[in-house]
Formats: C-alpha cells, sequence, structure tokens
C-alpha cells in the first residue's frame, strides 16, 4: 500500500464529489418528474392509472442498461436555442438514476400525500428522510458510471489499483476503499434514521393503514424495514 | 451526337496506345519514361476535348477529368481533424492528403480547392458528386471496391495500434482480456479486439480517444497508427503513453467514383506511381510528420522495372491487396434486409438489425442471449440462496456465527456493486486463471451477495418479529413469507444487476451488443434491443415473483 501516491486520496476525494453532484442533480430531477407522477396517481381515474403504469415501467427499468442505452444514443451536444451543453458521461448516468429516482419519488410522495390528505402532517414529513436515503442511495449507485469512464471514486480506484503491482495490494486497496464507502453510507443511514424517529416520536397516535406501494429497491413497509434500501445501479 | 462520341473514344484508345507502343521494348529507364508518356498522353486527349467540348451547350464531359479541365479546379475531400494528415479549414487545410491534392493539382494545370469530408459521409460525397476526389484516410477494403474506384499503388499504409500508459504491462492479445479499450465505432478491426476479450467503450471521432486516454476512461485506446503519430510527437504525451502493440496493416487509397471517372483513375494510377519513383509522397510525407516506412518500401517496389507495365502503368503484382473485412452472411440475412426494407416502406422506420446479417455478430448474440439468461438465472438463485444462509446465520443462537454475517451484510449493503465485482474480480484472478466461467462465478457469486445483504438480515428481523409476536422457534419458510416484499424486491434487483457482469468481461448481452455495434457502425436499434431484452427479463422477474408471492400469501389469508 505504501506505492499509493499522494495524489490518491484528494482524487479519491474529487471522485466522491462528483458522485455527490451526480446524485444531488438525479433526485432533483427525479423530484421534477416524480412529483407529478404521485399527484396524479393521487388523483385517480385514468390520468392516474396511467401515471401508476409508468411509475411501474420506471420501477422496473436496468438502470444500468439505461445508462449505456442513453449514452449511445444520445448527441454529444444538446441544443436549447441560444445555448448548447454536451452531452458526457455524467449526463449519461444521471439520466439513467433518474429512471429509478422519478420512480422512488413517485411512490414516496404518494404515500407521504396519502397521509397529509388523511390529516397525519407528521408521517408525511418522513418523506424528508426517505428522500435523503435515497440521495445516498444514488450516491452508490452513481458509481455505475465506472463502466463508462465517468472519473467519479470508484473510477478513481480501478485506475489507482491498475497502476499497483501485486494483488495483495490491490485487495488491500479496494477494502480500504469499502471500509470508507461503509462509513459514509452507514454514518448517513443512522442520521436518516435519527430524522425518521424524531418525525415519528412527534407522531400522537398511529398511522391510519397506509402500506406502502410495493417498491423495488427502496424501502417498502410491508415487513420490517430493511437495514438500507436497495441499489438502482441494476 | 454519336460520331462524335465515336470520335472521343477512338482518340482515348490511340492516346493510349501510342504511349504503349511507343515504350513496348523499354527497359528500366525506358518503362519510367513509359509512365511519364502514358501521363503526358492522357492529359492532352484530356486537354483536347476540354478544348472541344467546355462551355458548349449540350455538350456534356465524357469523364470527370474533361470536367476538372474545363471548370480549371479539383475539388478534392479531405479531413478536416485528423491530424498529420488533414487538419484546418477548407480553404486553407494542412497535412500530407491536402498536399498530395495540390500536387495532383499542380500536375493537372488546375487548381486545388477542397470540402471537409468524414468517415461517414466521404464515400458518400463522391457518390453525389460533390467531390472529384477523396484522400481522406480511405483504407482499401474488398468491399469497398465495390462503391467507389480505389488508386492504385496506394500513398499510405496504416495499422492499427494500441497505445496505453507506460507502466502497463500489455505487449500482446494476452493481456488485453477485461481491459477497457477505447475505439471509435464502425472501426473492422473492433472485431479483433472483442474477439480477444477485450470492453469496448464507443466514441464517435479519433481525437476523443487521445481524451479518454488522458483523462483515464480507458486502460487502452485502438486506432490508426497514422492517427496516434501526432500525439506522440507530443512529448508530454509520449512520456506517459506508449505503442503497446501493432496488428491489421491496412492500406490506403485516393479514391474516385466508380463510374464516369475512368480516365480520371486511370491518370491518377499513373500519377500515384510518379509520386512514389519520383519521392513525391515521401517528401510530402516527411514534411508533415507522417511515418515513411511504407513509402520507402513502396519507392523501392515502383523503382523496379518488373514492376511497370509496358503501357507505363503499374504491374498488378506489386501492388498491395485490398484488405477483405467481409464479415460471412448469416443464412437469413437477405430476408432480415428485405423486412428492414419493408418496415421502412411502410411505417417510415428505420430498422437496422446488424446482429441479424452476419454470422460473427449473430453469434456473438447469441451467446450473449444465453449468457445472460444463465446469468440471470444464478443471480437470482446465489441471491436466494445467500438470503437463506445469511437469514439463518443471523438468527443462529451462536455468536459466533451471527457476528461474522452481520459484519459481512454490513459491508455488502455499504458497497458498490461495481467495487464488490472488481474485488471478486481481482481475488479470483489471484487464484485461479481468467476465463469466461470464472468471471461468471464471480458474478453470480457477487450479486447473490449484495442482494442477500439486504434481503438477509430482512428475513432475520422478520423472524425475530414473529418470534416475539407468535413462538419460541419460528421456521425460515414463515419468515421467509413475512419478508416477502422485501425479497422479491431484492430478487428483482438481482435480475437487474446482471449486465453489470459485463464490466469483468462476462460475455453477456451487454457486451455481445457492445461488440457488434463497436463494428457494424449502428447504435440505435442494437441499444434498444439490449434495453428491451433486459425490461423484459426483469418484467417477466417481477410478474413471476409477484405470482409466487401471492400463491405463497394465499393459505394465509384464508385462514
Amino acid at each position: 500500500m505504501s506505492a499509493i501516491p499522494a495524489g490518491f486520496i484528494p482524487a479519491f476525494l474529487a471522485g466522491l464529489l462528483l458522485n455527490m453532484s451526480i446524485a444531488g442533480a438525479a433526485l432533483l430531477l427525479g423530484l421534477a418528474c416524480g412529483g407529478p407522477l404521485a399527484l396524479l396517481r393521487l388523483g385517480g381515474g385514468a390520468p392516474g392509472r396511467l401515471a401508476g403504469m409508468l411509475t411501474g415501467l420506471l420501477r422496473v427499468a436496468p438502470t444500468f442498461v439505461v445508462m449505456f442505452f442513453l449514452l449511445n444514443l444520445l448527441p454529444p451536444v444538446a441544443r436549447l436555442g441560444p445555448w448548447s451543453v454536451p452531452l458526457h458521461g455524467a449526463v449519461a448516468v444521471v439520466l439513467s438514476l433518474v429512471v429509478y429516482a422519478a420512480a422512488y419519488v413517485s411512490d414516496t410522495a404518494l404515500e407521504a400525500l396519502r397521509h397529509w390528505r388523511a390529516g397525519a402532517h407528521d408521517l408525511s414529513l418522513l418523506f424528508l428522510p426517505a428522500l435523503a436515503r435515497a440521495f445516498f442511495v444514488l450516491v452508490m449507485a452513481s458509481s455505475a458510471g465506472a463502466a463508462i469512464g465517468v472519473t467519479e471514486a470508484v473510477t478513481v480506484t480501478l485506475r489507482q489499483a491498475q497502476a499497483l503491482g501485486s494483488v495483495g495490494d490491490r485487495l488491500l486497496l479496494f477494502g480500504a476503499v469499502i471500509l470508507c464507502f461503509t462509513c459514509l453510507l452507514q454514518g448517513a443511514f443512522l442520521g436518516v434514521d435519527r430524522l425518521r424517529r424524531h418525525l415519528v416520536a412527534r407522531r400522537p397516535r398511529p398511522a391510519p393503514g397506509g402500506a406502502s406501494q410495493q417498491t423495488y429497491g427502496p424501502l417498502s413497509a410491508r415487513c420490517p424495514a430493511p437495514p438500507g434500501p436497495s441499489e438502482p445501479v441494476s | 451526337m454519336l460520331l462524335r462520341r465515336v470520335r472521343r473514344t477512338a482518340g482515348w484508345i490511340i492516346a493510349l496506345l501510342a504511349a504503349a507502343l511507343a515504350l513496348l521494348p523499354a527497359g528500366a529507364a525506358m518503362a519510367a519514361d513509359a509512365t511519364d508518356a502514358a501521363v503526358t498522353a492522357l492529359l492532352a486527349q484530356a486537354r483536347a476535348e476540354a478544348a472541344q467540348g467546355c462551355g458548349r451547350p449540350g455538350a456534356a464531359p465524357t469523364d470527370r477529368l474533361v470536367a476538372i479541365l474545363c471548370a480549371g479546379r479539383i475539388v478534392v475531400g479531405v479531413k478536416g481533424d485528423y491530424p498529420v494528415f488533414g487538419v484546418g479549414p477548407t480553404d486553407a487545410p494542412t497535412g500530407f492528403e491536402p498536399d498530395i491534392a495540390r500536387a495532383i493539382a499542380a500536375r493537372l494545370g488546375v487548381t486545388a480547392t477542397f470540402q471537409h469530408v468524414t468517415a461517414a459521409n466521404r464515400i458518400a460525397a463522391l457518390g453525389e458528386g460533390t467531390v472529384d476526389l477523396v484522400i481522406a484516410t480511405l483504407g482499401h477494403t474488398s468491399q469497398r471496391d465495390g462503391q467507389v474506384r480505389f488508386i492504385r499503388p496506394h500513398y499510405f499504409q496504416s495499422r492499427t495500434v494500441l497505445v496505453g500508459p507506460q507502466p502497463l504491462p500489455v505487449g500482446s492479445w494476452n493481456g488485453l482480456a477485461g481491459a477497457a479499450v477505447c475505439v471509435t465505432v464502425g472501426n473492422n478491426t473492433n472485431a479483433a479486439l472483442a474477439g480477444h476479450g477485450a470492453r469496448l467503450l464507443l466514441f464517435d471521432a479519433p481525437p476523443e480517444l487521445v481524451d479518454a486516454l488522458l483523462l483515464g476512461t480507458c486502460s487502452l485506446a485502438a486506432h490508426d497508427d497514422s492517427f496516434f503519430a501526432s500525439a506522440l510527437a507530443d512529448p508530454a504525451f509520449a512520456r506517459r503513453f506508449a505503442v503497446k502493440f501493432g496488428f491489421a496493416p491496412l492500406p490506403w487509397g485516393m479514391a474516385v467514383q466508380r463510374r464516369g471517372a475512368e480516365h480520371l483513375a486511370a491518370l491518377l494510377d499513373l500519377l500515384s506511381l510518379q509520386f512514389h519513383r519520383e519521392g513525391v509522397f515521401l517528401d510530402l510525407a516527411a514534411r508533415n510528420g507522417a511515418p515513411l516506412a511504407f513509402l520507402r518500401d513502396q519507392q523501392a517496389v515502383w523503382r523496379t522495372p518488373g514492376c511497370i507495365r509496358s503501357d507505363g502503368g503499374p504491374a498488378a503484382s506489386c501492388l498491395a491487396a485490398p484488405v477483405d473485412s467481409a464479415l460471412p452472411p448469416t443464412p437469413f440475412a437477405a430476408r432480415v434486409e428485405a423486412a428492414e426494407r419493408w418496415l421502412k416502406a411502410s411505417l417510415g422506420l428505420r430498422v437496422d438489425l446488424p446482429m441479424l446479417k452476419t454470422a460473427p455478430a449473430w453469434a456473438l448474440f447469441l451467446d450473449g442471449l444465453v449468457n445472460s439468461l444463465v446469468m440471470v438465472s444464478g443471480g437470482l438463485a446465489a441471491t436466494f440462496g445467500l438470503t437463506l444462509a445469511f437469514a439463518a446465520a443471523l438468527t443462529a443462537r451462536s455468536r459466533a456465527l451471527r457476528l461474522p454475517v452481520r459484519l459481512l451484510t454490513l459491508l455488502g449493503q455499504s458497497s458498490p456493486i461495481v467495487l464488490l465485482m472488481f474485488l471478486g474480480y481481482v481475488a479470483a484472478s489471484a487464484v485461479v486463471t481468467y476465463s469466461v466461467q470464472v468471471a461468471m462465478l464471480v458474478a453470480v457469486l457477487t450479486i447473490g451477495l449484495y442482494n442477500a445483504s439486504y434481503a438477509g438480515p430482512a428475513v432475520a428481523e422478520a423472524s425475530r418479529a414473529l418470534q416475539i409476536q407468535d413462538a419460541p422457534k419460528v421456521p425460515l419458510q414463515l419468515a421467509v413469507r413475512h419478508a416477502g416484499t422485501q425479497v422479491l424486491a431484492f430478487l428483482v434487483n438481482a435480475a437487474k444487476c446482471s449486465s453489470i457482469a459485463s464490466l469483468i468481461g462476462v460475455p453477456e448481452l451487454l457486451d455481445s451488443l457492445t461488440d457488434i455495434a463497436s463494428f457494424s457502425n449502428e447504435r440505435v436499434t442494437t441499444f434498444t434491443v439490449l434495453l428491451l431484452f433486459y425490461s423484459a427479463v426483469v418484467g417477466v422477474v417481477v410478474w413471476a415473483g409477484e405470482a409466487l408471492r401471492r400463491r405463497l400469501e394465499a393459505p394465509e389469508a384464508a385462514a
């Protein structure tokens, strides 16, 4: 491990910052797309059913494949009137994660809206920790960008591993990075759980009904909540 | 009109025969003179026709050569973004190829004007008649012989080289398995790279390859040595990167239209021979920093008397052969093409299905389909099996069993699956030799570990919850049923994850279709097929999982 150059840690942190930027952008766009879907589903009727179907499609879309699909089909530059935006690999990662984020937001926002409508305003606030949790899931999922050369934290790690001579050094590097991710994610989930408990503790009485929607990946409330939501990298 | 045409044709024949007969008994020096005489005779005849026909109503030039002389200019298609060979604006392009065009124009006594062409449109530009001549890094393949008339002798020969970081220990095909190699789409040599297990990352234009190397997007980049010549001439680039090895030599030829440019082509053949013999190509290449080895060989060849025919033209035995890059078609390729035409004509849909039209693509496609289904099945089995194992361990009385599994699931939950996949790959390659089977096993176990790290604890928690409420000992089956939503969610996730296996060289469908796209130059339909396939697979897993869950919950609901 002594072979790791001093530049690795700053590069890794810069990569992690990119992971967070990608996750933040995907979540914002997910809110923009998933929010209206949730409102339509709440309204019911034909538009609600259509929004439900669309959410179902977004839920099962394989994110990793969507990323490659977008990477190969997006033009190099998007032009909006006088503006032009270069559509590089990171954009493909963001857009592929939006597919997951929109479905997740649609499901959790619908739950929150139903609580709000039922008068359980405190329970509807659980939408906030759910979003925070989704953000960290998206941070992890953005490492899929390593497959298309986006210089995020895992790419930096893989590049460094390639430069290391021995298998032992590579395994040690991977171990150290996994430990770093473990600390980051578990710390974040701990904070999110505290926020969730704090919000639930303010609750005057048990929530009315309200089993959450079937979600493939994010939180689901049918049985004891899992330690963390699944990654949508897939 | 007919009489005029007969006269013109007879004039051309006499010019060619005169050049040939005058030099029939020539020796070495005479052979060179034969070429010069043939050039002079062809030009004289064309000029004579131009003098008669230029501008006269209804007297269209019989050949492109006459049209060029009439116009007083030759329009040449060149690259604008290919350092050393063709860069800069069309009013003043620089590089080896624009310089060749200028030398040709000087011999014709006309001016050269330029148009930019790309790899995608250079042949079309000739077909549409927007350029008279293309000198634009065009490799001579037997397939292109059917589209354009190549000028021979060739003016250059490239080979594909793999360029990578200096310390990277890759010196042959053996080191390519699993390596990320940046390539441009539509390059014939991509099939060879894919065949040796390289993971291809596709780019549209060659300059993007240099950026990709500098940014570390890929371990290696593959393209013509001619392209990398300028990058490697930069000391800063050469300090970091080097040519690892090369393969697939490809002669480059100027090209004109197949029909209507016969005399232009014949003249350019002769001029090309002259340029080799006189060292014009060598001088122009040296001036622009292009590799010289091929041109030196060619100069020696075309100074050999036996390589020049008695009529001054190049002897076929001395010409470099075009590369045969044709891929054998599938038995049903014609029907696929007919279906594509029908879709376009009837529905206006532009569908191109390269995976069904050539035998290697079809083989890759079938392998990809099978391997993807194996990966999905394996991932589901591993996820379910490890979920049960983790749940059993986490609910065991023995703390010595619970703690390591708790730690393992914690790490599994907190690690990006991409990193876990590479960790498994590195660990496995330390103990066994890389093979597709090993990569698939590693990928299946990683997907299982990752998803079971969430689903296992969920089942364990369900078990604990039921233990408090109902009975002291909860059967695992009951706990799984109660955590059904979680287990199903992570089984679906396992199906969605399976394509990530391509990262460590598993030839599943994503990997196969990327390879097919790399040499077929078609991406829209190819990646749409990929998305539809995986969405359908995940949809089937969701449907089957829901059906199974309903069936498992039915007795409970009835009770």
